[in-house]
């Protein structure tokens, strides 16, 4: 119940991806990214639709990623992470704004990439979180308290999709 | 809480079902350290489970070679490889052919467990990388849910059966040779023949000669379809290839018989492998495929061997069984033919037209490539491409060796709906099978023998050639280039037009990455000819090497129709290296640090990531991998007695002793009978009464518990004769280890 992702919307987007490949190998350089073992960055900026730029930890994937042609940061963790699914999504939140902080401020990037409080939250386990109304349900009602006043909705996209809750302002 | 076991067991191939939780049992051996590392790398190999880059432990962060200290710490699942390194899956597709479910499957997985990337390789596998071992059982119960196997998709067997893409639609073909190609797919999955070799064993069907198609000349055993006619009969069978290969020393094909019937394929593949296992080389691994096996022999006394053990096969029923069905084999189109008329005034759909789309030999029908940059597509676009081919052809997709996708019996007067459709999902890209369309191994980028980024450059070169495209020579945009991170070719660069292999270079000091030159390798005539090393050109000049080679071929071509291949030959080696002599210079570190750097990868350049490769899997012979299999049995067995199951203990444990003492007759009996009485009356001839089986204190007291329970008819068990029969059968395979051991050192 761990695999869980989160994807933060980016509003502007004024740099070239290929700079993200230079920040992605200074943070492993660095080692800035707290509680993960960084391994490797994945260059997939020839998929029109997929992942751009990826960095790889053992705890979870990080990406610029651009499915549906919406570009936005995405951490998809990977290894197990709190008790409860609430603990889980309010800690990814986190993991994740930490790194659109360390984006934004970034020397190389300041003014030229900006982020907005869009998100998009997926479910990416077909086994305990499959994509029918209950795992729905349960879904919303944590959201709701994690990302309170926004508005949320459900995203169905294709056959067999992962559930996907669009939340915004 | 239900799991995928769980979950899938009424979706699953008992068969299947057995493999994956055997293979699970392999890992929970391998955690405990029961296992030998080697034999466990060797295991997961044959599963399709193989290391990547950095699973060692180490990376050069381009400052450092820094320690990645995985959580699992000291665990390991081969030699030299941490357990929570990420690492590869390779799926097998035979032929390349999926369909819709499958897709979607694949799709879901590379997003729950892989980084959301599906990557075709040059042998129309799927690869999937950063998976987490752990996860792999579960992998693979959903892919056995569709029908999918990972089983013998590395390691030293016979690895995925190629075939043309085209086979069945093609205009030039002889016949469809998919059904052979199936056929001996089945026939040789974890055949016993099979399980001994010292190296892997390729082979591919080619429906005709003079495309490329299947690549035969390039195989261990390449099947080419021929009709022979004889006094006005026509039968169908093939000409068959061996002995061919790239790697660091290619080889072309050997003619093995101009003419096989159809009836003798299959058996003909099991004595070639029986020969290979037998006399192929196993400690050298560089010498170990069996193109050094046939330059050894020669071809004549090659030939000779195996139709001898083709002669003393025992029959198979398989070998000819498949045959009454062929003649209902065939693909059906999910919607009627129609023609294309329409002048579509859209040039970006024009263009893909000219190069991606191929007329049937069935009017009123295309098949149309899907070019994927770098074999790449994203689980999303798998998942919109699996409702594409719904809608429009079915089930008839298949992967090629250029690693794109073929969609065939698309209706032609469907071409500009289909085109729309993929070129919203960024699928439609123009130049198929052209200079644009290229390929590349996964080089630096997860393979631990890489030595430069091929797909650094191979999308370097895709990007800057795509823009010329509009302006290029037709002469030009038919060429093909072909990318390897190393010199052992998986990017098949020794049969294209203009090759690249990566290799380095030191100058004060410093790395730089290089990419050897080979130039006039044939695509055609299934890879009909290799190409010649020029020189090796820093990595970073590349791009210029290939557009003044093109250039030059354009300016200086004696007539418009000569080939590349022909003009390469009649110029010579020392024209093209003084054409590319102006880019082998290198600057000072100081002067240019982009020299000293790989494409995409800004660190700076090293060979300290490289790796101890899995290409050549691990030599582990048939016998060791029983007596693991043995072992895996016995610690079943345990499980099965702590859960109070004692009649499935006392199954399992023995099993384990026949297993353990059929791995030992094999030895001198390779056809031992795979039955209870034959192999405890084997044992007791060859290893009990001659003492080879004794042990310096206890002397056949181990022996003695294979004997005694076989002679034993008594049904009763209960929990103390279950826990007896367990400590029995893990005192006889620790025994049969040590008489493996006395017998292979010469002792006895």
């Amino acid at each position: 119940m761990h695999k869980v992702g989160i994807k933060k919307m980016i509003s502007k987007f004024d740099i070239k991806l290929e700079k993200i490949i230079f920040i992605f190998h200074e943070w492993i350089q660095k080692d800035i990214i707290p509680e993960h073992l960084t391994i490797d960055v994945t260059d997939y900026k020839h998929i029109p639709d997929g992942p751009g730029i990826m960095l790889i930890t053992h705890e979870g994937n990080i990406s610029i990623d651009f499915e549906n042609n919406q570009v936005g940061l995405l951490y998809m963790r990977k290894q197990p992470l709190c008790k409860t699914q609430l603990e889980n999504i309010i800690k990814i939140k986190s993991i994740l704004n930490f790194l659109v902080n360390e984006l934004e401020n970034h020397k190389d990037l300041k003014g030229k990439l900006k982020f907005k409080e869009n998100y998009k939250i997926i479910l990416n386990d077909r086994l305990y979180f499959p994509n029918n109304d209950s795992s729905k349900e349960i879904l919303i009602s944590i959201i709701e308290k994690v990302f309170q006043g926004m508005k949320l909705s459900i995203i169905n996209s294709s056959l067999n999709s992962r559930l996907t809750i669009d939340i915004q302002e | 809480m239900e799991n995928w076991k769980e979950k899938l067991n009424n979706k699953i191939s008992n068969e299947l079902k057995i493999e994956i939780n055997e293979f699970e049992s392999q890992m929970e051996l391998m955690r405990r350290g029961k296992i030998d590392p080697r034999i466990f790398a060797e295991t997961r190999l044959r599963r399709g489970v193989y290391g990547q880059r950095y699973d060692n432990g180490q990376r050069d962060d381009g400052r450092q070679l820094r320690r990645l200290d995985y959580p699992a710490g000291d665990l390991m699942k081969g030699p030299d490889t941490y357990w929570d390194a990420p690492g590869m899956l390779r799926i097998k597709i035979p032929f390349g052919a999926v369909n819709q479910e499958q897709l979607i499957m694949m799709a879901d997985l590379a997003e729950e467990y892989a980084d959301g990337v599906l990557h075709v390789t040059t042998r129309q596998d799927i690869q999937y990388h950063y998976v987490h071992i752990d996860d792999m059982p579960d992998i693979m119960r959903r892919l056995a849910s569709v029908g999918i196997t990972t089983k013998e998709a590395c390691g030293n067997v016979v690895r995925n059966v190629t075939a043309c893409p085209i086979a069945g639609v093609c205009k030039d073909e002889s016949f469809d040779v998919t059904p052979y190609s199936s056929a001996l797919t089945e026939f040789l999955l974890g055949h016993p023949d099979c399980q001994d070799f010292g190296r892997k064993f390729k082979i591919s069907f080619s429906g005709c000669y003079e495309h490329a198609c299947g690549l035969v000349n390039m195989h261990d055993l390449g099947v080419l379809a021929k009709i022979k006619e004889n006094n006005g009969i026509k039968k169908k069978g093939f000409k068959l290839f061996v002995g061919g290969g790239l790697g660091a020393v290619a080889h072309p094909a050997k003619v093995f018989s101009e003419f096989i019937p159809e009836e003798e394929l299959l058996p003909i593949a099991q004595a070639i492998g029986r020969v290979f296992a037998r006399l192929g080389e196993k400690k050298n691994r560089a010498k170990a495929r069996v193109k050094f096996l046939v330059a050894k022999l020669g071809i004549d006394e090659f030939v000779k061997i195996v139709m001898k053990e083709r002669a003393i096969l025992p029959h198979d029923i398989r070998w000819i069984s498949y045959l009454d069905k062929l003649p209902a084999y065939g693909e059906i189109a999910k919607h009627n033919p129609s023609d294309f008329h329409e002048k579509i005034a859209d040039p970006q759909f024009n263009n893909w037209l000219s190069t991606n789309i191929y007329f049937q030999s069935q009017r009123g029908y295309s098949t149309i490539t899907i070019s994927l940059p770098l074999g790449d597509l994203s689980s999303h676009q798998t998942r919109k491409l699996a409702e594409i081919a719904k809608e429009f052809v079915g089930n008839s997709i298949r992967l090629n060796v250029e690693q794109n996708i073929v969609l065939r019996w698309v209706p032609n007067g469907d071409l500009y709906k289909i085109y729309q459709k993929l070129e919203k999902i960024g699928l439609a890209n123009p130049g198929a099978g052209t200079i644009i369309d290229v390929t590349s191994c996964p080089g630096t980028d997860t393979c631990k023998l890489g030595i430069a980024s091929s797909r650094g450059l191979a999308g370097e070169l895709r990007t800057q050639l795509a823009i010329k495209s509009f302006e290029m020579d037709e002469a030009i945009k038919g060429l093909r280039i072909k990318v390897s991170g190393c010199f052992n070719s998986c990017g098949q660069h020794h049969i294209a037009d203009i090759g690249f292999y990566g290799n380095s270079r030191t100058k004060k000091g410093f790395k730089i990455p290089h990419f050897q030159v080979v130039l006039g390798g044939q695509w055609n005539e299934n890879g009909g000819s290799y190409g010649m090393a020029m020189g090796a050109v820093p990595s970073q000049k590349i791009p210029e090497v290939v557009t003044k080679i093109t250039e030059t071929y354009i300016k200086e071509r004696n007539e418009v129709n000569e080939r590349f291949q022909d003009f390469i030959e009649r110029v010579g080696k020392l024209y093209i290296k003084s054409l590319i002599e102006e880019f082998m210079n290198i600057p000072e570190y100081e002067d240019d640090k982009s020299y000293y750097s790989d494409w995409g990868d800004p660190r700076e350049f090293s060979l300290k990531d490289m790796g101890i490769g899995e290409c050549a899997g691990e030599i582990v012979t048939r016998e060791e991998f029983e007596l693991q299999t043995a072992e895996r049995e016995v610690f079943e067995a345990q499980l099965e007695y702590d859960n109070k199951n004692y009649i499935l203990a006392n199954k399992k444990s023995y099993n384990a002793m026949l297993q353990a003492a059929r791995a030992l007759i094999r030895i001198e009996f390779y056809d031992v009978p795979n039955n209870p009485k034959a192999i405890v009356n084997e044992f007791q001839k060859r290893f009990f009464e001659t003492k080879k089986f004794y042990d310096k204190y206890a002397k056949g007291k181990f022996g003695r518990y294979l004997i005694n329970r076989f002679n034993d008819k008594s049904e009763i068990v209960n929990e103390d004769n279950a826990r007896q029969y367990v400590e029995e059968s893990q005192l006889f395979i620790e025994a049969a280890h040590s008489c493996y051991a006395k017998i292979t050192s010469g002792e006895v």
